[in-house]
């Protein structure tokens, strides 16, 4: 199991470092601190809810909401900070605006959290019911308007700079470290993996399975809301109808390149990451060197459908 | 074979039946009394002939989902085929037709060699082809619309009707519904699938060709996303790379509101339907109360309607099926 583990990482590293040996031959200014600063803003978002669909897949689920709850909360914060009450006090406006949104989006994670385990829905036609209106509560919420704003300390969070890298590549490594810890050291970390393994026979053996799950969908709901936050901040404007769409697909795939296995039991979080970082360089890759966008979404597929295919070979 | 299982099958499925039809009567009654047009021919054939794409991509996914799969693809499979046929348009629906339903078919092959050849599993493997669909769909069209040729017959078929009332479209899905409602029913192919979704392990080792009727599922949900996209084109005049985001979904939601489980191993063709027209029909009452000028609901509102809409089925489906489905 280890063994395998490592292999599949080295793989992935060895993916990566080709291609960044490849840059450095090809692609004009590759090396330098604003080409890094560049692909870590974009691809901290995409890390940060893939690291939470990680957790979902590893419990043997799937999560296709965290597009649509990352344009709820990014549609959210700027009404709350916009509004009278926030200007009036800029700090607790801050303060609301930051932790209301993660709030209602843990509420869709328990929510969709709760059909899975309660009423046994399965987890694509669960989360499906958010993916579909999400994105349509968050347009009722702003009206279908663009919010446009300025507000420095709330943009921070998407274009502050921390020894010259984004605030948020250093928000998705702190949660990469702290995740990875969870899901090694603690408790909840060896149950969702039971769960993920065996869902039966972890129930049978006293595996708390309806709390852990929904743990698992708030978790992953948490973090998709913090991502629609970054989002926002960077843009220092927020579009409901944008913000977060076909993130679903971008996380999936990365925690698929990652390692992760749909049918549950894995959850590699550094794999995870670099699966993102990978994903993300092998775009660049293609735009920098004027490959058009659209032959992207072919390769994009093409690496999915190689990563698992790698995968399932080696399973057997 | 034994007919015991089946009989187990039809008990099961035809109380998750219930609950659509039921629905689906309610709401037209509504419309019918609160709304003067809504009966109206005009109405009738616009909305027919709009819903048609999802007649036919959802009795595609309907087939996919029996055998316990997903496909993810139809709709970008469905765009993608929709700026081939207007492409060809100028040689007419003799040429456009075919081509469309091919390029649908070819998607549909690929992801039946993905699954059954190199063991993807059908998730991961439709979602990489849906990327691949749309990306080909972007190049082919230069990410702009693509404007069919009016001068050739491409255009009877999205916006003709039979003896001035029925769209083509219509009649075009319903000639695939039927034929797929006759295969599962009454074809050996029709048993394999809905065996392949009960007990994969169990229908091969009983010496069913499940490995051939897997491939079949995928190309027929990859050939039904084909002739959406020509309806598309066809309807609309213009080949539409960015149309069909989040069509799967909607397919997918027709065939869980029609009672099909995504486990597979169960489920009914026309049921699926009435869950696809279903979700048009409260679009359609939407759109009437919006014209009431009574209150008015933004497009925005649709959205989240259809997601509760989705919940509530969900929500009596949990309760009606429980007992029955728990293995």
């Amino acid at each position: 199991m280890r063994r395998r583990l490592d292999n599949r990482l080295l793989g992935l590293i060895a993916a990566l470092t080709t291609l960044v040996v490849l840059n450095v031959a090809i692609t004009p200014n590759f090396l330098n601190m604003q080409t890094l600063a560049v692909n870590a803003s974009q691809v901290s978002t995409i890390a940060i809810v893939a690291l939470g669909m990680t957790l979902v897949i590893a419990s043997g689920g799937i999560d296709l909401s965290v597009g649509a709850v990352m344009a709820v909360a990014g549609a959210l914060a700027p009404i709350l900070f916009l509004s009278d009450w926030a200007l009036a006090n800029p700090a607790l406006g801050l303060f609301a605006a930051i932790t209301l949104p993660l709030c209602v989006a843990a509420i869709c994670g328990v929510f969709n959290g709760t059909l899975i385990s309660l009423l046994g829905v399965q987890p694509i036609v669960a989360t499906l019911i958010f993916f579909i209106s999400g994105r349509g509560i968050a347009q009722v919420m702003t009206n279908g308007n663009l919010q446009t704003f300025n507000n420095p300390s709330f943009t921070w969070l998407g274009t502050g700079r921390i020894l010259g890298l984004p605030v948020q590549a250093w928000i998705a490594l702190v949660l990469m470290l702290v995740i990875a810890w969870v899901v090694r050291r603690t408790l909840y970390g060896r149950y969702l993996l039971a769960i993920g393994g065996n869902e039966r026979a972890a129930a049978l053996a006293g595996v708390p399975v309806t709390r852990v799950k929904i743990a698992t969908y708030a978790i992953s709901a948490i973090l998709a809301g913090l991502a629609g936050l970054i989002v926002v901040a960077i843009n220092s404007a927020s579009d409901a109808a944008r913000i977060g769409q076909l993130m679903e697909l971008d996380a999936i795939a990365a925690s698929v390149v990652g390692g992760a296995a749909l049918s549950g039991g894995r959850a590699p979080i550094l794999g995870t990451v670099l699966g993102a970082v990978f994903i993300q360089l092998m775009d660049y890759t293609l735009i920098a060197n004027g490959i058009p966008d659209e032959a992207t979404l072919i390769v994009t597929a093409g690496i999915i459908v190689i990563a698992i295919w790698l995968q399932s070979g080696r399973r057997v | 074979m034994s007919n015991i299982p089946n009989l187990r099958i039809r008990r099961v499925t035809a109380q998750g039946h219930l609950a659509v039809w039921v629905a689906l009567a309610a709401l037209l009654i509504f419309g019918v009394l609160r709304y003067d047009n809504f009966a109206s021919s005009y109405n009738i054939s616009s909305f027919l002939g709009y819903n048609s794409m999802f007649i036919l991509i959802s009795v595609g996914m309907c087939l996919v989902i029996m055998t316990g799969g997903i496909d993810l693809s139809v709709g970008t499979v469905a765009a993608l085929s929709s700026v081939v046929a207007a492409f060809l348009s100028p040689y007419g629906l003799i040429v456009a037709l075919p081509a469309g339903a091919a390029t649908g078919l070819v998607v549909g092959t690929i992801n039946a060699v993905l699954i059954t050849g190199l063991r993807v599993p059908p998730f991961m493997a439709t979602l990489a082809s849906m990327l691949a669909a749309k990306g080909a769909a972007l190049w082919l069209s230069d990410s702009r619309a693509v404007a069919v040729d009016w001068a050739s017959d491409f255009t009877r078929l999205g916006m003709g009707k039979v003896v001035g009332l029925l769209p083509w479209t219509i009649l075009l899905a319903l000639v695939v519904v039927l034929a797929a409602w006759l295969l599962i029913e009454r074809s050996s192919l029709g048993r394999t699938i809905l065996a392949i979704g009960g007990n994969a392990e169990a229908a091969h080792l009983m010496g069913l060709k499940t490995r051939r009727a897997e491939v079949f599922v995928y190309i027929f949900s990859g050939t039904c996303a084909g002739l959406a996209g020509v309806i598309l084109a066809s309807g609309y005049g213009a080949g539409q790379p960015l149309e069909g985001a989040g069509w799967e979904l909607a397919a997918i939601a027709a065939v869980v509101v029609g009672g099909t489980l995504l486990t597979g191993g169960m489920g009914s063709v026309p049921a699926t339907i009435a869950g696809a027209l279903l979700f048009g029909l409260v679009l359609n009452l939407l759109n009437f109360e919006n014209g009431r000028g009574t209150f008015s609901l933004s497009a925005n509102w649709q959205a989240v309607i259809r997601g509760m809409f989705l919940l509530v089925v969900i929500l009596l489906q949990a309760r009606l099926s429980r007992p029955a489905t728990k293995t």
